[in-house]
């Protein structure tokens, strides 16, 4: 509950949300989907702005990019067909592994991005696909690659007052990818999530990110293991390897669910997990 | 702050604060099968169907909802004249405190409304956002087969 709103806005379109938003400061709260800003106890907030209503609702193939509006559902994204043909589905994997139905049907791309909550699943889908990030502002648009935008510091990589409003994710044909969740139930909170995107030439590796998730505040690639990786195959030592790698290269923090110790063994069990799927993806030319 | 919402069909003028939690307001005017349980998103205890498709009440703000279509459990059938999905759930023995019901057959509405015939693993998923702690999970999802049968015919 926010004790001390009179008011509740419904900007038409993006330029009136990033004014009103810019005018009010911290007078004003933005509702997306609200699984998180609804429960804000904010007593300075008196006026709501729900950015729901100004489209940015939808997902379509422009100029070789995949632009995922901000007010997407996870579960729109989940069951979506096109991005269902890229990377082998892993960002539909993703979406698919956010909480259960009806969060899915309420949490929005952009305040999931915005949120980022340590074990947030699909951010790091979008850091293993390479992709791009739209900020609205009074001073104009700027994309930025999602890799700034996750290790930048929150306040100075989205200014108060600026919009997240699309993600971009290149429409590459052939990438290989896996992401795969590990959490103690099927709806629970991420212990680890890894992901993996790969670009092949014959069977050898041109490119890769390789993105480990929850064992950290933010989602990270691994550059090591990723170096590993370039110009090799993926046959089962290389992929023990890269996934040794992830681990020694992951300093995790602990929490409740689990200590350190146990986080960090799981982020090479998961990275290898995803590994050889995609393995297993590539033998069968795909 | 005025707030236009359709309940059930109905239109509903609100003189709510918009902050206020949903559920609560809900509750206020007498919209009582939606039950508080953990008021953070767990249990679905709170669910409604907004625009079509179920969400939790306890995670929205009364503002979220103007000019928008809510469903309640109470907007599906009565005791007289009940809808086949909760017709479903007394036949199968698939309620026994009830307080998971209301969310259960509105998750199964949007369910069926969407895919008449799911099988058994598609209707666990769509059931993944309700907890019961009684009845256990077997006789609910005979109860969504029993009404996907029915609403069939
Ligand atoms: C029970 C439960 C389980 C969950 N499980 C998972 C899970 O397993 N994995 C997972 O990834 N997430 C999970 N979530 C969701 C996650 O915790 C956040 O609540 C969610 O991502 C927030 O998205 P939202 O659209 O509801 O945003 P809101 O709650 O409306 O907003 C969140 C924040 O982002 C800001 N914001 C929103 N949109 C924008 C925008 N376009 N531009 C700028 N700022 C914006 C808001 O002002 C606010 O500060 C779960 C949530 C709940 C309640
Ligand atoms: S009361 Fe809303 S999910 Fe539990
Ligand atoms: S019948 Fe009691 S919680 Fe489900």
């Amino acid at each position: 509950m926010i004790p001390n709103a009179k008011v509740c806005l419904y900007p038409k379109d993006t330029q009136e949300a990033v004014r009103v938003l810019s005018q009010l400061g911290r007078r004003a709260l933005l509702l997306a989907g609200g699984t998180s800003s609804s429960l804000s106890k904010d007593p300075s907030v008196d006026t709501l702005v729900d950015i729901t209503r100004f489209g940015y609702d939808s997902i379509e193939l422009k100029d070789g990019f995949w632009h995922i509006g901000c007010n997407v559902r996870m579960q729109q994204l989940a069951e979506h067909q096109g991005i269902a043909s890229l990377a082998n589905s892993m960002l539909c994997d993703a979406a698919a592994s956010v909480g259960s139905t009806p969060i899915r049907n309420a949490v929005t791309v952009g305040g999931n991005l915005v949120q980022l909550n340590r074990w947030s699943d699909p951010p790091g889908a979008f850091l293993a696909l390479d992709s791009q990030v739209v900020l609205l502002g009074l001073e104009g648009k700027r994309t930025l690659s999602i890799d700034e935008f996750l290790s930048g510091s929150r306040n100075k990589v989205l200014k108060p007052g600026q919009l997240l409003i699309e993600v971009k994710v290149p429409a590459v044909d052939g990438r290989i990818g896996a992401f795969e969740k590990f959490a103690r139930t099927a709806t629970d909170f991420s212990i680890v999530d890894c992901a993996a995107s790969l670009d092949l030439v014959g069977s050898k590796i041109r490119s890769c990110r390789l993105v480990v998730t929850g064992a950290r505040s933010r989602p990270f690639r691994v550059a090591e293991a990723e170096a590993h990786l370039l110009g090799k195959r993926l046959s089962m030592a290389n992929i023990s390897k890269a996934a040794q790698l992830a681990r020694e290269h992951t300093r995790a923090i602990p929490d409740t669910r689990t200590s350190v110790e146990y986080r960090t063994r799981m982020v090479e069990v998961v990275m290898s997990s995803v590994l050889h799927k995609c393995m297993t993806l590539s033998r069968e030319g795909r | 702050m005025e707030i236009h919402v359709t309940i059930n069909g109905k239109q509903h003028l609100w003189q709510e604060p918009p902050g206020e939690i949903l559920l609560n307001v809900l509750r206020k005017h007498g919209f009582n099968s939606v039950k508080f349980g953990c008021g953070e998103g767990e249990c679905g205890a709170c669910s409604i169907l907004l625009d079509g498709k179920s969400v939790r009440a306890c995670l929205l703000v009364a503002g979220q909802v103007h000019g928008r279509e809510i469903v309640t459990a109470e907007g599906l059938g009565t005791v007289d004249d009940p809808h086949p999905i909760q017709q479903a759930f007394v036949d199968s023995g698939a309620v026994q405190c009830g307080f998971c019901t209301p969310g259960m057959v509105l998750s199964t509405k949007a369910l069926l409304d969407k895919e008449p015939e799911p099988d058994r693993a598609r209707i666990k998923q769509a059931l993944d956002g309700n907890l019961c702690r009684c009845t256990g999970y077997v006789k609910i999802i005979d109860a969504v087969e029993k009404a996907a049968e029915r609403m069939k015919r």
